[in-house]
Formats: C-alpha cells, structure tokens, sequence
C-alpha cells in the first residue's frame, strides 16, 4: 500500500497550511480563553498577534450578565469661556442634564432593527467606567474635579518628560487610558452640545450613571428602590473639531 | 465444577477456539503485523479529505448569500448616522483608535474627509451585492474584508460580536471557494469549463477547518465563561439583559419571557449547555442536527427579544456550513415548490403570469432544485451534493 501522490505544491500547502491552521486556532483559543498560567506566559506574544483586524473576545454576558442600565449624562454651559468660569453668579447660563443614552434607547425601543447610533454613548459609557474605576482615590477626585481653560487634569501633560519621573510606568499607563476615555466621553459630550444648543456651549459637565436592574426575586414586586451609582467627569473646555466632523453633528 | 464441565465438553468435542492449536496467540506482534497499513490508510484518508472535494459547497454558499445580505442590510440601515459614528463625526475617537493597531489600509478612513468616506461606504454597499451574488469573489472577498473592517476600525466600540465574527470570517473566507455553488461565478465557470486546481481544493478545506474552528471555540467559550458565572449557576442570569434598558426592546416580551421563575432557568440552563456541547455534538450526524436546531432557536431568542438579529444573523450564517449539501438541495426545492404553489395561488391577473405558472414542470410535481453546473461537471461525484461537510 502506498502514500496517494499529490501535486508537490499542494503538498507544501498542505503541510504550512495545516501548521499555520492549527497554531492560529490554538492561539485563538489561549487569547479568547480565561486566564490561566499559559496564557500568562503567552501574553505578550498574542496581543502583538491580535493586536487589530484578528482582535477578538467571546465572554458573551458571562461571567456575569449585563445586569445594569448604563447612562451617559452631559450638561453644558451656553455663555462665553470667561463667563462661565466665573459661575452662576456672574450670569453664566447652564443647561438641564440631558440624559444622552435614554435619549438613543427611545429610537430603539420596540424596534430590533435600530442604527448603530443607539449604542453609542453606552459604549463610551462602559468603556469609560472600566478605565476610571482603576484610578486610585486621590487620582480619582482629580478627575472629578473642573479642569477648564486648558488645564490638564493631572496637573502635567501625561504623554511629558516630566509625567514620566512624577509617575511609575504602571500609574502613568492607568493615567493615560483614563485620559484616553475621558477626551472621548468629552468630545462626544462636545459634539453633543454642538448638536443640541447650536454652537454656543464652552464647557462641558459629563456623569456616567449605573442603575442595577431590579433583582430578579424582586421582580414581581411593584415598588424597588434602586441606587444609582455614579462617576463624574468635572467641567471640561468644549472639544474642538475640524469642518467636517462639525458639518456631521449639525 | 467448572473443570468438570470443560472436560466434558472436550470429551464431547465440541469446538472450543482458545484451545485451537493451530491459531496465532493474539500478541502484540501480530496486531501491529494486521495493523501495519493503518498509518498509511490515515494519511491516505487524509489527504483525501484534503484534495478529493471541496467540502461544504453549498453551506459555504448559503454563509456567502446570508452574510452578504445581513452586511448589505447592516450598511443600508446605518446610511443616515454613518458619517457621525464612522465617518468624519467620529473624530472624538481619534485618540483611542491610536492604540487599536489598525494598519494601512485599514485605518485609511482616520483622516479622510466627508466625501472620500461616502466614497468609502458606497464602494463596500457594491462590494457586499457582489459578495452576496457570489462575483468574482476571490478579489471581491479579500476588498470586502478591507473595506468593512476599515469601516469597524472607525469605531469599535460599537461593534457587537457579529462585526467581530464576520470581520474574522472574511479573513478565512479569502481562502475558500465560496462561489461554487449558486453564485455567478459558479456559472461563469461552468460555460468557461474552468478547471478546479488541486492547490486551490486543499486551500478551500484548510479554510474551512477555520470557519468550523472558529465556531466551535466561540460556543464553547461562551460557554465556559457563562458556567463560572454565579448568575449563570443559579438560572437567574437571562432575566437581567432582558430587563434592561439596552436589550429589552420589547419590554412587554421580555415581562412574559422572564414572569416565570422555572422558564427563566430552563432557558439559562439551555443557552449555557448548548454551547457547551455543541463542537462535542458534531462528531455524530444525529446529534449535529440537535445542536444546530438548538443553536439556531437560541439565535432566534437573541434576535428577537434581546434586539440583536445581526450578530445572531452572522452566526447562524456560519452554522450553515455544518449543514449537509444534500439538506440544502432539499430546502432549496422545498422553497423552491413553496413559492410556486404560493404563486399559482395567487389570483390570476395577467394570463400570461397564468400560463407560466401552470406550465411549470415545478409546480406539477416536487422536483428537486436546480442547480447550476459546476466547473468540473464531467464527473458524476463532482457534480453531486456534499453529503459530509465536516467529516
């Protein structure tokens, strides 16, 4: 009995191919996969492989289910930079809260086939929490705090010379994802505020709000009082964008 | 007692194999001497698979048309906000997008303007209809995955995990003969007689080794993940997503979905399981068809009550390669026979339409679909339905 014969440049597919096949999907499976002390060792290794187009993940509602109503929230103030700055008492005129995410949901509601807009200040919204929840207590505070007329939030430019003796490598990488995420939810905000009041914002306030869905015990119960939970983002200058990005929020 | 019996049987002589002299003890020897071929009847096996037929033609063509038509349903949908959450609108991202490691050309749309993105989109609108009619796709599948993916890179976070799936499903899909069946190509080829190349055989079932992978390792890490979940444990975990403000789009279904405690656990108990299970549920043809229909009324559940029909659409497009070509060709004609019947049924208008209908060879009696010639055609095997996608 012999070896079926085939063609020699099929062979040499066969052979990388099926290498290339199998180490792809078992680097698939240790990247996706939970944490465990190989994936640990490989892990460097396979974010630079899945870094981009092959980037992946397949927790899908697990460990835990989605299990909160997630809301981004965003005020402005409509006078001038300088009148803002000084406060209500000097006749600085600010908006209501505009709850952004409920706003989205209403044009999803009772619809499956919803544009991806409906989604949107929600994916900043959780994206955000995940970043600011690592923050420490007094980082955190420095974050709530207002940062206008171009102040950076954490005292120095984060991508600085001087950023990096005030922080460790690993504080400094907190920081910058953090920074990352906020100039997002800001200049969402920005665009926002762009759409809604015309133009005439100069700062803006963002607050990201957690409601935890009524326990599922509790559910046939009419009246459940749920806390929210909230991170602030203080008042912030207004983002500036070139024409383009502005003509697509007018 | 028991030698007593032996001997009597002995005396008897009555054939008793142990203590036939003239057979071979059953060593290890021997078996490797019977056995000595087996490595090579592997292999031969193997290659087989590889270059005898390029499996899951019609699944694989079933994937290529409803993907093709949730892509260009998904792009037509998001038409009148795609310049603010993909295009120039969605500049605040900048910042963010710097980390992601999207490389040329995929992160060309960062700084194009408005026109060169309208550009952009309409250039992917075209390339999903001729994805979806299965044109030229060997250039149209890689400019797809180009287009669609720079696109996504605008914006991931609004991604769901059906634009993550399909992103990597048209990586594989470059390697496969999508087009082989039911497609313009398909037809092309056929008048053109264009031969199938070894090569290309071997590349096409690679690729689908990827695309069943795949699938397999996403439901069984869902699935792996969910059974850590304390919420997954106690049966509970389907009622919070439903109850949402995001995922409950029809609150009033998911208040009658979720009324009942023992309904809740059975369906959270199901979703964990079948995804569990399902890459151990292929192996055997009876209970790969319970985990597909299982699968597919758990996408259907998602689609429906938790609004997302196309991350549910693009994976149980996937699941159509696991379906045999023979049960494609059946649900084809099927269709097929239903829409004429449907058709004829229909008041009769214009007596032309009329005699049309009832001169339809289909409409008479249940004949099987037709489908166009393949490449190779000559061969009876060729031109036969895959019966064993996977296997």
């Amino acid at each position: 009995m012999k070896i079926r014969r085939i063609g020699r440049l099929s062979s040499i597919v066969l052979l990388i191919g099926g290498l290339l096949v199998g180490g792809h999907l078992a680097a698939t499976l240790a990247f996706t996969g939970p944490q465990t002390p190989l994936k640990q060792a490989l892990q460097p290794a396979l974010n630079k492989y899945f870094l981009g187009p092959l980037d992946q993940g397949w927790s899908l509602f697990a460990p835990g289910p989605y299990s909160q109503n997630e809301y981004f929230l965003m005020r402005a103030c409509v006078s001038s930079a300088e009148v803002c700055a000084k406060g209500e008492s000097a006749g600085a005129e600010f908006t209501e809260w505009q709850n952004v995410t409920q706003q989205e949901m209403d044009s999803a509601r009772f619809n499956m086939f919803s544009n991806r807009e409906s989604k949107q200040s929600r994916s900043i919204h959780s994206r955000f929490w995940t970043a600011a929840e690592k923050l420490s207590a007094k980082e955190s505070a420095m974050a709530q705090a207002n940062h206008i007329e171009g102040k950076p939030v954490f005292e120095v430019d984060l991508d600085s010379a001087e950023a990096a003796k005030k922080f460790t490598p690993s504080e400094l990488t907190t920081l910058q994802n953090y920074q990352r995420l906020e100039d997002v939810a800001v200049g969402f905000a920005s665009l926002k505020a762009l759409e809604l009041w015309d133009g005439k914002a100069s700062i803006v306030e963002v607050r990201m709000r957690r409601d935890p869905v009524v326990p599922f015990e509790q559910r046939h119960n009419n009246v459940v009082e749920t806390s929210s939970t909230f991170i602030k983002i203080g008042w912030r200058d207004v983002k500036t964008f070139d024409e383009d990005t502005m003509a697509a929020w007018k | 007692m028991k030698n007593e019996k032996i001997d009597e049987m002995s005396s008897n002589n009555v054939a008793v194999p142990s203590e036939d002299t003239s057979a071979q003890p059953p060593t290890i020897r021997a078996w490797l001497r019977s056995n000595r071929w087996a490595p090579v009847k592997f292999i031969n096996t193997i290659l087989t698979w590889f270059v005898g037929n390029r499996h899951a033609d019609y699944g694989l063509a079933v994937m290529r048309i409803s993907t093709g038509t949730l892509t260009l349903g998904w792009l037509l949908l998001n038409i009148p906000v795609a310049a603010r959450i993909w295009g120039p609108g969605s500049a605040y991202w900048d910042g963010f997008r710097e980390i992601l490691g999207y490389q040329w050309p995929l992160d060309l749309l960062r700084n194009a303007g408005t026109g060169p993105f309208w550009l952009w989109y309409a250039v992917t609108i075209v390339l999903a209809i001729a994805f979806l009619l299965g044109w030229r796709t060997r250039i149209v599948t890689p400019l797809l995955f180009v287009f669609y993916a720079g696109i996504n890179a605008q914006n991931v976070t609004i991604a769901d995990g059906g634009n993550y799936f399909l992103r990597i499903m048209l990586i594989y899909l470059v390697f496969a003969d999508i087009s082989r069946r039911w497609s313009l190509d398909s037809r092309r080829r056929a008048k053109k007689n264009l031969k199938e190349t070894e090569t290309g055989t071997v590349l096409h079932n690679l690729a689908l080794i990827l695309v069943v992978g795949q699938l397999c390792l996403v439901y069984l890490e869902a699935g792996l993940y969910k059974v850590q979940g304390l919420l997954w444990q106690n049966g509970t975990a389907m009622y919070y997503p439903l109850q949402s403000d995001a995922y409950g789009v029809f609150p009033w279904l998911s208040d009658m979905a979720t009324n009942f405690g023992p309904v809740v656990v059975l369906v959270t108990y199901f979703s964990v399981l079948i995804q569990i299970a399902f890459p151990f549920m292929l192996f055997n043809k009876f209970t790969r068809r319970i985990a597909l229909v299982g699968i597919l009324a758990m996408h259907l559940g998602i689609a429906v009550l938790m609004g997302l029909p196309f991350f549910s659409g693009v994976m149980a497009s996937a699941d159509a390669v696991l379906v045999s070509g023979t049960t494609w060709v059946l649900i084809v004609a099927w269709l097929d026979r239903t829409g004429r019947n449907i058709l004829g049924r229909l008041p009769k208008a214009a007596p032309r339409e009329k005699s049309a209908a009832d001169s339809s060879p289909s409409a008479a009696s249940p004949a099987p679909a037709k489908l166009p010639a393949t490449p190779n055609s000559g061969t009876k095997k060729d031109s036969e339905p895959d019966l064993t996608p996977i296997s």
